[in-house]
């Protein structure tokens, strides 16, 4: 199954929190994706198996995968784009 | 019970604080002599803080949710706080954006999985402008608690 990834900075409550939300919303979307919470530093080590990545914190790095815009997801602000980004590129 | 994740004692409504570490150093007074959380609290939440600040750039009420890893805390809580005067407080995931936050929610969180389905359901709350409205014109605690009350999806 694709994968896509979330990470925030200490990994207890946001990245699950909106891993949870898209998961969801995903499942919603009948879009098949496996939606994991990491550690945001092993993020590098998730690109190959990784469709998209969803980031919580600042990103300055150019990743391989699209990077969605987290805060969206917890915001309502802007998360109906994030989505339709996601779910692009899970169709990729 | 919605009341044991709003823990009474911990609700403040117009509390003074000059910026983000005032605050925290208030607070982590006030958890620590409440056994809710280690010595080493107040110094791993205003790292955290300053590395992922955590303000949500809802509008149009800013919220942020300050909170630390697993380790620092002694029992679970959400300690509800109104700022009496707005502080600065920097954007999560754009560390540079600065809001004025006068609503703050600082998560206890014990194990990393527990409190998802909460968070959640608080976040969309926090978009409710009607009820963030009520919270910034609560008078008293009790005024303050039973508008925390009402909010949805919080039945444990």
């Amino acid at each position: 199954m694709k994968k896509v990834i979330v990470a925030c900075g200490s990994g207890v409550a946001t990245s699950q929190t909106v891993a949870s939300k898209v998961a969801r919303l995903l499942k919603e979307n009948k879009v098949n994706v496996e939606v994991e919470a990491v550690d945001l530093k092993s993020v590098d080590r998730y690109m190959d198996s990784s469709v998209a990545y969803i980031a919580i914190t600042k990103t300055t790095k150019v990743y391989p995968i699209p990077v969605i815009n987290g805060i969206a997801f917890l915001t309502g602000i802007g998360m109906e784009a994030e989505l339709k980004k996601l779910i692009d590129a899970c169709n990729q | 019970m919605k009341s044991e994740i709003f823990r009474r004692e911990l609700i403040e409504i117009d509390m003074e604080a000059k910026n983000t570490d005032d605050f925290f150093e208030q607070m982590a007074k006030k958890l620590s002599s409440l056994h809710y959380v280690e010595d080493t609290f107040e110094k791993a939440i205003r790292e955290r803080e300053s590395k992922y600040p955590t303000a949500l750039p809802i509008q149009p009420y800013a919220v942020a949710i300050p909170h630390t890893d697993c380790e620092h805390i002694k029992k679970p809580f959400i300690a509800p706080v109104r700022l009496k005067e707005p502080v600065k407080w920097c954007e999560m995931a754009a560390n540079d954006v600065v809001h004025d936050v006068r609503f703050v929610f600082v998560l206890g969180i014990k194990e990393a999985h527990q409190q998802v389905d909460l968070l959640q359901n608080l976040v969309v709350n926090f978009q409710d402008e009607g009820l963030m409205k009520k919270l910034e014109q609560a008078t008293s605690i009790d005024e303050y608690e039973a508008v925390l009350m009402t909010m949805k999806g919080l039945e444990l």
